[in-house]
């Protein structure tokens, strides 16, 4: 598997080099426009979600343990062509299957502004799994270009 | 991101080239806020050179919809590619405000709506 990776400052900023390293490894290992777009947006969403709420606010909860960022974002092809997705952080434990789905049927009045992030996440990746170890989440997601899915949860092979 | 407003009767037609992101949104957000202020109901925004929108951006249009009905106008979108329309449709935008497919179309949406 080619596989490429990029660690991150939690600063805002850093979705530009971030986008650099994506449309770079994406062109280099012949990633198609749909499949390097969901892969931009996935990677964007959590970036952001991680610096507000993970380490974001800057440092009242993290007063007690000092402990230096760390986030990398790994991307890789498999041999049958799936780009593959590692994100991984050293933030406190976020899983984001506990978040429940948003209400879409809600009318404008009653949307909430915000909270779809994850929800994009979850339905642009064919598949994806959450771990939290050695102190860091590491999200692992697949993006293919085939059709948009329920985002589901499966660990198991495709169909053959 | 480029943002140009453009008047047309009643209506502003914002036309949005480029990316639609964290890092951009806030400045859409501004103008939004201004025209808002400024008494603007009826928002036509033309979507044909946007490349790529994020949860940022759709978080602005939101916004766009819930303070246009607030003064009980309306917000219209058109040129929207594939890519953008993916997004929408994950969001369930598409219930949320009118896509239309040309310029004229989404002008007329609004005109009734008004």
């Amino acid at each position: 598997m080619r596989a490429s990776s990029i660690e991150l400052k939690p600063e805002l900023d850093e979705l530009r080099r971030l986008e650099r390293f994506i449309r770079r490894f994406c062109d280099r290992n012949g990633v198609t426009e749909t499949v390097r777009n969901r892969t931009q947006l996935i990677c964007e969403e959590w970036f952001v979600n991680v610096v507000k709420h993970g380490f974001g606010g800057g440092g009242e909860e993290a007063a007690g343990a000092p402990v230096p960022p760390r986030i990398t974002v790994r991307l890789g092809m498999t041999r049958r062509g799936e780009l593959t997705v590692r994100l991984a952080d050293n933030g406190p434990p976020f899983n984001p299957d506990d978040l429940p789905e948003p209400d879409l049927a809600l009318p404008a009045e009653q949307r909430p502004i915000g909270g779809l992030g994850i929800h994009l996440i979850r339905r642009l990746a064919s598949r994806h799994r959450y771990e939290r170890t050695d102190d860091r989440n590491v999200l692992t997601l697949f993006v293919t270009e085939g059709g948009q899915t329920n985002g589901g949860n499966q660990e198991g092979e495709e169909p053959t | 991101m480029n943002i140009t407003v453009t008047p047309h009767g009643d209506c502003r037609i914002i036309r949005v080239e480029g990316r639609l992101d964290g890092i951009t949104s806030p400045e859409l957000e501004r103008e939004i806020v201004r025209l808002s202020e400024e008494g603007c109901r009826l928002l036509a925004f033309e979507l044909d050179a946007l490349e790529y929108l994020s949860s940022a951006g759709l978080r602005v249009l939101l916004l766009a919809v819930k303070k246009t009905r607030a003064a009980g106008g309306r917000v219209a979108l058109y040129g929207v590619g594939n890519t953008i329309r993916e997004v929408l449709e994950i969001s369930g935008f598409l219930s949320l405000l009118q896509v239309a497919g040309t310029r004229e179309e989404a002008l007329q949406s609004l005109a009734q709506s008004g």
